[in-house]
């Protein structure tokens, strides 16, 4: 799951259908709810989702059977996960009109990131604030 | 080639050369450290503009005046490879500057679509906050001309209710002083410098000097809000640790050296207002350019002559 997963409208449309049903199901179940697509193009697709890493398959007879590898609002969490991630990484190189807060850090700055604490919590107690 | 051709590529050219020049001269500047004391965010602009908007004042004010002027209105020159090139030269620049304004523009829209708001909450003085899916701590004012304030659901669950009114407060600042839409024109400047290093060096500054006075306009002198966005700052910096690839973290030293000079001033008294950037007066001595310059549009003409026919 961990690669890019950018998925089509029809990939979505199978997708919604198989989060429907709930269990692993072959292209020829799946066929009933796309009465307008060719089998061989229903088989292509599911195949791609599987590759896609979106998609478990596992044989049922003699058919592959396929199911979706987590929930709807997972792979939406995922997706955007992705996506934001890339996006940040363009702002670096000055892209998108976006101002940010603060930039990631690394590990290498905990220390750094504990001292400037300290110092907040120094300010607190001397401010009469409460302390965390 | 006709009157209208002639001035079209003479405007063109004398804009690409003195846009040339002047853009050197900034990147200069800039290696020389003049620039580099100036901690105002509207300084820092100001000298990112600088090419475009001296060149545009010198095409407008001096050279076109002098051109219509001097140039009889029946002459056919025929154009030097000079004057050609510099034309090029500044579509070029235009062309290059449309397209890094496209591709902000892409990056934004595509941001926007790619968040999914989970809800929208009203805070003090009208602003207004969307919290966002995302995995990252992200807080961010998005878009160019009607910006909105983004926070994802970590922010918002890590900080306290006044840690993340400062942290809005922020964002508001960035706003009402319009930092995204500053931040695309010198994106978009059609120069010379927009291709030299130094221009990346100034933006970097300039976002530097803007996440200062976002954060003095948002927290004030009242040191009990410095605190609490001192505090915030720190929460969404370790909630982002390890959220970018270390070579990316190696390349931005800039940025955690940035988040402790900007947590230790707030944690300072507040330096009080900062003197006002003095736009209205540079603006004032810029326009008595044509007036100084009238005298010496013979001369001009010459220079204009001269750069038409070279290379011919």
């Amino acid at each position: 799951m961990g690669e890019r997963k950018a998925l089509g409208p029809l990939e979505h449309r199978v997708l919604a259908v198989l989060w429907e049903r709930g269990r692993a199901v072959t292209v020829k179940q799946m066929q009933p709810s796309f009465p307008r697509l060719a089998y061989t193009t229903l088989m292509t697709t599911l195949d791609r989702l599987y590759r896609k890493g979106v998609l478990r398959r596992c044989r049922l007879g003699r058919a592959f059977g396929y199911e979706p590898r987590c929930s709807r609002e997972e792979l939406f969490g995922q997706m955007v996960c992705g996506q934001v991630t890339d996006l940040l990484a363009v702002c670096g190189d000055a892209s998108a009109m976006l101002s940010t807060l603060v930039q990631a850090v690394g590990h290498a700055d905990i220390e750094l990131l504990d001292e400037l604490e300290a110092l907040v919590r120094a300010e607190r107690a001397r401010l009469g604030g409460k302390t965390e | 080639m006709n009157f209208a051709l002639t001035l079209s590529l003479v405007l063109l050219a004398s804009y690409g050369l003195a846009n040339l020049l002047i853009s050197v001269l900034v990147a200069l500047g800039w290696r020389m450290g003049l620039f580099r004391a100036a901690m105002q965010a509207d300084t820092l602009l100001g000298v990112r503009w600088v090419p475009t908007m001296g060149s545009a004042l010198l095409v407008l004010t001096v050279v076109l005046p002098a051109f219509l002027l001097y140039e009889p209105l029946h002459a056919h020159d025929k154009p030097g490879a000079l004057l050609v090139v510099c034309a090029a030269l500044t579509l070029a620049m235009a062309g290059d500057g449309v397209r890094r304004l496209w591709r902000s523009w892409r990056a934004t829209a595509a941001f926007v679509r790619s968040v999914r708001p989970l809800a929208t909450h009203s805070l003090d003085a009208g602003a207004e906050v969307t919290v966002i899916n995302v995995g990252q701590p992200l807080v961010a004012l998005v878009g160019g001309w009607q910006e909105r304030i983004v926070a994802s659901r970590s922010v918002a669950a890590a900080c306290d209710g006044e840690e993340f009114r400062q942290v809005i407060a922020h964002e508001t600042a960035h706003r009402q002083a319009r930092d995204n839409l500053k931040y695309l024109m010198m994106v978009a400047m059609p120069d010379v410098l927009a291709w030299l290093p130094a221009a990346a060096a100034l933006v970097a500054q300039w976002r530097a000097a803007s996440e200062l006075e976002a954060d003095e306009r948002a927290s004030g002198a009242d040191p009990h809000k410095r605190v609490a966005l001192a505090s915030a700052l720190i929460k969404v910096a370790r909630l982002s640790v390890g959220g970018a690839a270390p070579e990316r973290l190696k390349r931005n030293r800039g940025h955690i050296e940035g988040l402790e000079v900007r947590i230790r001033r707030l944690l300072a008294p507040s330096p009080g207002s900062v003197p006002a950037f003095p736009g209205r007066r540079i603006l004032t001595s810029a326009l008595l350019l044509p007036l100084l310059a009238m005298p010496l549009y013979a001369v001009i003409h010459r220079l204009i002559e001269v750069l038409v026919a070279f290379g011919r």
